[in-house]
């Protein structure tokens, strides 16, 4: 089964923000990344917790879309707003994984 | 005592012998050297900086001299040597008031890192400092150079030392570097300004220096704060562009320009975090010394 989980030590790293973007410092390489905010606070929850693909999917849903789109709509039969939720989440997920920001583990 | 209470002999003599203690913002260099074009270049440009003959601690114990052997005699070289190690290539010996100056940079940069060192300029009026980090060409020393013309304070033309205990900056007024057309545009800008020698075919083309004012000298140990952090380009015939930059990308540009950001580690993460922090940051481009220094002076009114 693949988990995620942060490339970022997050317990350990220093946080500067500045606006909606934060510097992250890594103490033990000294490594700096450029952040937006709400991928900060996603790293954090996930730092050294092993989240299933699922989990992962929901948290970027929850931190990386400001608005779900689903909240602002009327329901649906088919929620599409729910499909695009999703399939964003997805490749969001691909996104970071893809940056290095978040790994998969075994 | 400072540099001016001697005669061109007595301080050529000096250095030349025991050497001179100078006072260069927080540090001591002990300078020794017998090339006439060293002393010349000590004596006009640094007049205000404090001397001692006799100290005994110092922070770089340095030497500019003509290298011996054979090939010195083909082409005349000088060698600088610090702590009686040679870190450089030897240049040509017309280029001796620039190794001096180099060879004072290098000192800092690589050895005083109770500080974080940002190759950038900074300058200051009204207690407001401006820090200004730009690769070598964009017109950075000649924007301070002019700046300092009309009267700010000059903390540094070249290194920025950022206290890693309070972030506050440290000055270090050195003589102001100018390559190539700056040194025509500043003399035109500023006919009053005290030259030193022209060091011809450097690897940064022609090069002089320009005499601190002294009330930036005595002032050496006055820490100033940061404001502003400004990425000056001289592009010609643009007009004047101030434009906001975000304070997260100008925190990544300013660890492009630092030489000891990642020795220092989470030291050097808190104070350039201070620094950002409590500056407003600008990307800057001018093409007219008055209208820039315009701007300027109405960020810290």
């Amino acid at each position: 089964m693949i988990l995620y989980d942060s490339s970022i030590d997050m317990t350990a790293a220093l946080i500067s923000q500045f606006g909606d973007m934060s510097i992250v410092h890594e103490t033990a390489s000294d490594e700096l990344h450029l952040l937006s905010e709400p991928v900060v606070s996603l790293l954090k929850q996930i730092s050294h917790t092993h989240k299933t693909r699922d989990e992962m999917l929901l948290l970027i849903s929850e931190y990386c879309f400001e608005s779900p789109p689903l909240l602002e709509s009327p329901p649906l039969l088919e929620s599409p707003p729910l499909l695009e939720s999703s399939e964003g989440s997805e490749a969001y997920l691909q996104h970071l994984v893809d940056q290095g920001i978040i790994k998969k583990t075994q | 005592m400072i540099v001016s209470d001697l005669s061109m002999d007595e301080c050529t003599g000096q250095l030349s012998s025991s050497g001179l203690a100078v006072n260069i913002g927080p540090f001591w260099c002990h300078i020794k050297s017998p090339l006439p074009s060293v002393a010349s270049h000590i004596f006009d440009l640094y007049p205000d900086a404090l001397i001692e003959k006799n100290r005994t601690f110092v922070d770089f114990p340095i030497e500019i001299s003509r290298k011996s052997g054979v090939r010195g005699w083909v082409k005349p070289l000088a060698e600088f040597t610090f702590n009686g190690n040679v870190p450089f290539t030897p240049l040509s010996l017309n280029q001796s008031p620039a190794l001096t100056e180099w060879g004072i940079n290098w000192c800092v940069s690589a050895h005083a890192h109770q500080y974080l060192i940002l190759h950038a300029a900074v300058i200051e009026r009204n207690g407001k400092a401006i820090i200004m980090p730009a690769p070598s060409g964009s017109g950075k020393s000649t924007l301070c150079t002019a700046l300092v013309s009309k009267g700010w304070r000059l903390l540094s033309d070249e290194l920025t030392l950022i206290s890693i205990k309070d972030s506050t900056l440290q000055p270090l007024p050195k003589p102001m570097s100018l390559k190539n057309d700056s040194i025509q545009v500043i003399q035109k800008f500023w006919p009053e300004a005290v030259f030193g020698h022209l060091c011809t075919d450097t690897v940064k083309g022609v090069v002089s220096h320009v005499k601190p004012p002294a009330e930036s000298v005595r002032s050496a140990s006055v820490v100033s704060n940061p404001a502003f952090v400004i990425f000056p380009q001289y592009k010609s015939g643009n007009d004047l562009q101030l434009l906001k930059k975000e304070k997260a990308f100008a925190y990544m540009s300013l660890v492009e320009n630092a030489f000891n950001y990642h020795l220092l580690g989470s030291h050097a993460f808190h104070a350039l975090s201070k620094v950002v922090e409590q500056s407003d940051c600008y990307d800057f481009v001018y093409s007219d010394l008055n209208e820039a220094i315009a701007q300027f002076e109405s960020l810290v009114s």
